[in-house]
């Protein structure tokens, strides 16, 4: 989880560094331009202007696969692109527009004189959309599709014609600009890999993966590129006393946001992890107030129906359809698995679940020998059935004569089964699950192919057994469930004679972490990006004033 | 003196005269007819001859004699029959619910005989009392020609059965076509015991002692004749009861204040044989200070119930009658349990009691490798590996006594015997089911009750894979290591599969034989084989949308290297391509086409409404097989809850369930469309499929459109009807 984290400050910090350094370029530019007011370099410096923001906007992109969906949804991402796609091609527009150097003549070598016209203009290089051929693009939509395969060739068309200015013409000092733009063309071919996710060969997909080692290589590259063009328009910008004031100030600026955005988020991540094990454990225990509220009704249900007169009258007459009739409305209107009635010896007089089948004993039932002494009580039990367990909430109460002798008693008993789990997923939106001895006997949780659920599957051997049904102790901690990552939390479930028979357990997906995070983070990524230019206005007046005095 | 003596003996004669009748337990023995299955022998032939009687509810004895002197009897037997046998004759008497077809081995002799008559005799009493002559069937066998010579085949092993399970033995039956030995190999993991005799007979009988409770066992039979011709069968099962039979004991507790140490005594009079209802039982209890209950127990002394009417209590000596209520077909045990004022107790003798009010059926069943249900694939088989363990659940009504699962290897014939035991509610009977062999199997359900009365149904076709091997194009490659890695639902990271929830290990370090398969829950996974000196191997990115066996056969290559001396030295080569083409072939929802005509049926709903073939026709019908009992069907249940009723005909049915029990569970589950009870198996005796849930699309004229044994969503089954 906190490979991911960093990966995503990482991203955060290249592009900030990114948007830095084309506005950095952006203001060479706009210097030069200032003097001439010349369209090619108007051009250069509003395509690198726009570049710096799409890349301000990109650093608060968050990866959506892992950290879940965006505040902003899908906008930031498809306007990012879209930005730097036009900035690319507004750049490489202004460099075509811009002649070469001439060449200087050298002696006794006669040379026309040098007709711009004549010399081939370099082609603009259009975007070209390279269909996909079996693979699935990723989901972006719009323009952003349609810039992921744009973006590496504005980027390597720019490397190119710098490459031109720096060797065909006389410009050498554009090489490092070069250098910067196939570093950063380079970078955005690799992230066309995020197109091909969904590919069936498993290498690919996991170098294609979000923060797999192509996103790595596409931020590193991107990463060094950056650090090319940062270096090479620091140079220019030291040049000059109030730009060099303004870019140290605004670098200042930038990596103090840097820092206090990483440092926060961090804190924010350790925090989310920490209460939501916290929630968890709170979450469990509720779990099992709602499993005592469940004794707490069948007990009530059986007492009720223990102290009703007509009942002990219709047992003491073996009145079996005036029994049916009292109870059969019971069964749904409490939710209730089973009702039995017993006589005093323990022989059952009604199974209002089944009513055909009575007659047998359950003396040596606990719970009706207890209830038969006078001792009503209630018990978790596991009763197995063909695939999973079902933990079953059992509650006896005895029947008594108007002389107060036992006459029988009534048990009463309810299902701890996906109905229950259900209800408190809507009460409370927690993934719960219930485990009978060692196997899932009831669960919110789906399997991926959304509406199953792998009942009977075990608790996994190791901690939680051994703390949880070993030892009955609570448990809190990392687990894989269902082919998910989760932060779970466990607690033991234990029968009337303090026996553990089962586990309650919530759980919350690991990336609900990184995803509840993943908000936070971008909202303050777009708050530091939004402050850091909001910062360039003051940053800009303070440097000229200081410039200025100083002249 | 003599005057009271007399005085008593008079009181004594006139008691025993007065004293009501105990009403003979066991039925009138009016008419008896037998049938012999083999009419015709060669010379120096031994022959197993199979007598079946039409009925054998009210016989306590039978007694076979010879048709001719050419026979020499050397063997009998008949499951739950006490048989005995001298050369002439061969004697049965009940042990307990008796099948209906009993065997007498006989060796014919060297010179032909004319067809005669086997003379058979049934009596209603044990001692032989008032025997009648079994007329009215074929009994005739006659001995012509010389002895077959060159005998090269090995004896067919059939009927295999397993009785007398509890808790520590179980007795393993078998017969073969000819006499041969006696081998049984059995374990609970490892097959390490086993029990051999070279007794040459063809009725054969091994008791198995100090077996541990409510486990699994594994045995394989094998017999060899005369000719020393081998045959041996597949690996069968069999899991031993959980909890005992009270054995007949004497508990001595002496209350407080009390010295008295003397149990009191008990005895129980013999009813045993098989009831339409529950008989009534009497006896008579004494003790040397008073006696204080007297219960009696049906469970093999687990729960108690007082005795109905007891005279005595309070006395020195007591007699009791009861009748228990409300049995449903079934084996019962039982017991009788006197206790004495100071808490002194004794428990009676078993007597065992089958009730037979009903014909045995088997229903629904659910089948199961670990926690993961298994389906049909797509051309309707189940898929299962070599060697994987499934747990098998049977819905058997009519108070079956024992649910055997025969598996038949539709190349070999040879048969795969499983033995369920009951679980003591719904019905249900389950059970292990192992296959030793790749191929496919028809897998059949044999129900028996108490009463000899057999039922069977065909339960599935199972397609048993061989595991996937690993080789180097030539030879098995030990000690690879095969992993199997998910897709992260949530992050699409990929994780190593946690396979220890499911029973299974991952990775898979592969033995001596190099073969591995997981059964893998639904997902999307690939699969990564390596081994030391070898490139790793990948399959494709595949999905699972139901559980399924995945494996595929891998040929690794060796890296690249050389030899240095004897060193060999390897270089690392990475694997970028998949070479493992693995495509689980099962589609989302499983559906198969077809064109059937729906039986007709007539059945009550939970709601008492009646739902009939008729009265589903105008609407498209979805029926489902469910039952309350299992996990998958009740899910079923909750998504048949959602359709649009007032479109589609929504019918659940729940096969060899009570309304009762139905109409409670719909109740419970708010299943609005209700719950219709085929309790005697109308309609799923007439569809194709046994397996819960299973649902069936039928269109307006009622005709059978498709089928799908698996779960359903709700868009699914919209999806399928034929609107």
């Amino acid at each position: 989880m906190w490979l991911q984290f960093f990966a995503q400050n990482f991203h955060f910090a290249v592009n900030l560094f990114a948007g830095l350094a084309s506005l950095g370029v952006a203001w060479l530019y706009l210097d030069a331009w200032s003097n001439k007011h010349s369209k090619k370099e108007f051009l250069k410096w509003l395509g690198f202007g726009i570049l710096g923001f799409a890349y301000l906007i990109e650093a608060t992109v968050i990866e959506q696969t892992v950290l879940g969906s965006s505040p902003f949804g899908e906008f930031t991402q498809s306007f990012a692109a879209a930005a730097k796609v036009i900035g690319y091609i507004t750049i490489a527009v202004g460099l075509i527009m811009d002649p070469l150097q001439e060449v200087p003549k050298n002696e006794g070598i006669t040379f026309e004189v040098g007709n711009d016209q004549k010399q081939a203009p370099a082609q603009p290089v259009q975007p070209t959309v390279v269909a996909p051929t079996k693979q699935t693009l990723p989901a972006v939509s719009g323009f952003g599709t349609l810039s992921v395969i744009a973006a590496p060739m504005g980027s390597i068309a720019i490397a190119a014609l710098y490459l031109r200015r720096a060797t065909t013409g006389l410009e050498r000092h554009l090489k490092p600009v070069f250098w910067a733009f196939a570093l950063i063309g380079i970078s955005d071919l690799a992230s066309v890999a995020s197109a091909y996710r969904d590919t069936t060969n498993p290498v690919f997909a996991s170098w294609f993966a979000a923060f797999g080692w192509v996103w790595w290589f596409e931020h590193l590259s991107l990463a060094l590129g950056i650090f090319f063009l940062g270096r090479w328009v620091w140079g220019y910008l030291t040049e000059r006393f109030f730009s060099q004031l303004f870019m140290i100030f605004t670098a200042m600026v930038m990596m103090i946001f840097l820092v206090v955005g990483v440092g926060f988020t961090s804190l924010l991540v350790n925090n989310i992890q920490r209460d939501t094990l916290t929630k968890l454990a709170t979450a469990v225990n509720v779990l099992g107030y709602a499993v005592d509220t469940k004794k707490s009704e069948t007990t009530a249900v059986a007492e009720q129906l223990a102290a009703s007169s007509d009942l002990a009258s219709a047992l003491i007459t073996k009145d079996r359809e005036k029994l049916i009739s009292l109870t059969q409305s019971i069964i749904p209107s409490k939710q209730l698995s089973t009702l039995i009635i017993t006589n005093a010896s323990g022989q059952v007089i009604l199974r209002a679940e089944d009513t055909s089948r009575w007659g047998d004993s359950l003396s040596d039932d606990p719970l009706i020998k207890r209830a038969l002494f006078g001792v009503g009580q209630s018990t978790v039990s596991v009763k197995q059935e063909p695939g999973a367990p079902v933990l079953q909430v059992l509650s006896a109460a005895v029947i008594f004569d108007s002389s107060r002798t036992s006459i029988g008693t009534v048990m009463t008993g309810l299902d701890l089964n996906e109905a229950f789990v259900d209800r408190i997923k809507d009460a409370t939106g927690l993934q719960s699950s219930i485990y009978g001895n060692d196997r899932l006997a009831a669960t919110t949780l789906v399997a991926p192919d959304g509406k199953t659920n792998t009942l009977g599957v075990k608790i996994g051997e190791g901690a939680i057994k051994d703390t949880v049904l070993n030892n009955a102790a609570a448990y809190q901690g990392s687990v894989s469930l269902q082919s998910r990552q989760m932060l779970a939390a466990y607690t033991p479930v234990k029968d009337v004679d303090n026996q553990v028979v089962g586990a309650l357990m919530v759980a919350e997906p690991r990336s609900s972490v990184l995803q509840i995070a993943g908000r936070s983070i971008q909202t303050t990524f777009v708050l530091a990006a939004s402050l850091l230019v909001l910062s360039f206005v003051p940053t800009f007046f303070v440097s000229r004033s200081i410039s200025r005095q100083l002249e | 003196m003599f005057k009271r003596v007399a005085r008593l003996g008079t009181a004594l004669v006139l008691l025993v005269a007065l004293w009501p009748q105990v009403p003979i337990a066991y039925g009138i023995l009016g008419s008896c007819q037998a049938d012999v299955d083999v009419h015709l022998v060669t010379q120096e032939a031994q022959t197993r001859f199979a007598f079946t009687f039409d009925d054998v509810s009210s016989i306590q004895r039978i007694t076979i004699n010879r048709p001719s002197a050419e026979f020499t009897i050397n063997g009998a037997t008949g499951e739950s029959w006490n048989a005995s046998n001298s050369n002439e004759e061969a004697v049965f008497i009940r042990g307990g619910p008796v099948a209906s077809v009993i065997y007498v081995d006989a060796l014919s002799g060297t010179s032909d005989a004319s067809p005669a008559d086997w003379i058979v005799t049934a009596s209603d009493d044990i001692g032989g009392a008032d025997a009648i002559d079994c007329l009215g069937g074929n009994l005739t066998t006659e001995i012509s020609g010389s002895p077959i010579a060159g005998d090269t085949t090995g004896p067919v092993i059939s009927n295999i059965f397993v009785t007398g399970l509890t808790t520590s033995t179980a007795t393993i039956n078998w017969t073969t076509d000819e006499p041969a030995t006696t081998q049984i190999n059995y374990g609970l993991n490892e097959l390490d015991e086993s029990f051999v005799s070279d007794t040459l007979t063809t009725a054969h009988s091994v008791a198995l002692d100090s077996l541990q409770a409510g486990l699994t066992y594994y045995y394989f039979l094998s017999s060899k004749d005369a000719s020393d011709n081998e045959s041996t069968t597949g690996t069968n099962t069999f899991i031993t009861k959980t909890t005992p039979t009270i054995a007949p004991n004497v508990t001595t507790v002496a209350k407080p204040g009390s010295s008295d140490l003397v149990p009191p005594t008990v005895t129980f009079d013999k009813v045993g044989g098989v009831f339409q209802s529950a008989p009534t039982f009497t006896g008579t209890a004494s003790d040397n200070i008073a006696l204080a209950a007297i219960e009696y127990s049906v469970d093999g002394g687990k729960n108690w119930l007082p005795a109905d009417e007891v005279v005595g209590l309070g006395s020195v000596a007591a007699q009791y009658r009861f009748s228990p209520i409300n049995l449903e077909d079934g084996d019962y045990i039982v017991l009788v349990r006197a206790r004495d004022t100071a808490d002194n107790s004794v428990v009676s003798e078993a007597q065992t009691v089958t009730i037979d009010a009903l014909d045995p059926f088997i229903g629904g069943y659910v089948l199961y490798a670990g926690s993961q249900p298994l389906y049909p694939n797509g051309d309707g088989a189940i898929i299962t590996v070599v060697n994987a363990e499934l747990d098998l659940s049977v819905n058997a009504i009519g108070g079956a006594t024992s649910v055997s699962v025969i598996a038949r290897q539709a190349e070999s014939g040879q048969d795969a015997t499983f033995s369920l035991v009951d679980q003591g509610s719904d019905n249900l009977w389950t059970g292990k089911m192992l296959f030793s062999k790749a191929g496919v199997y028809q897998v059949r359900a044999t129900s028996r009750d108490g009463g000899g009365n057999i039922s069977t149904r065909e339960l599935a076709t199972i397609r048993v894979q061989s595991p996937a091997t690993i080789t180097d194009g030539g030879q098995s490659v030990k000690d690879a290591t095969v992993t199997v890695f998910y897709q992260d639902i949530e992050t699409k990271t990929w994780n190593e599969w946690d396979g220890s929830v499911y029973s299974q290990s991952n990775p898979v370090v592969v033995g001596d034989d190099a073969t591995y398969s997981f059964l893998l829950p639904e997902g999307k996974y690939y699969i990564k084989v390596q081994a030391k000196g070898y490139r790793a191997t990948l399959s494709n990115i595949f999905d699972v949308y139901q559980p399924t066996v995945i494996g595929a056969n891998t040929v690794l290559k060796k890296r690249p290297g050389f030899s240095l001396g004897g060193l060999q030295l390897r270089l690392p080569w990475p694997s970028f391509k998949p070479t493992l083409d693995i495509q689980p072939g099962v589609t989302s929802t499983g559906v198969i086409t077809k064109d059937a005509t729906l039986p007709p049926f007539s059945l009550r709903r939970s709601d008492g409404q009646t739902v009939s073939t008729v009265s589903i026709l105008g609407k498209p019908t979805v029926l489902s097989l469910v039952s309350p009992w299992s996990l998958t069907a009740r899910q079923q249940i909750s998504v048949l809850d959602t359709l649009p009723q007032d479109q589609v005909n929504v019918i659940a049915v729940g096969s060899g369930q009570n309304l009762s029990r139905l109409t409670s569970y719909a109740r419970l589950a708010g299943f609005d469309a209700g719950l219709v009870a085929d309790t005697e198996n109308q309609l799923i005796n007439g569809l194709s499929s046994g397996l819960t849930p299973t649902t069936y699309f039928i269109d307006r004229q009622g005709v059978v459109k498709s089928m799908s044994s698996k779960v359903l969503s709700e868009e699914e089954i919209i999806n399928n009807v034929p609107f």
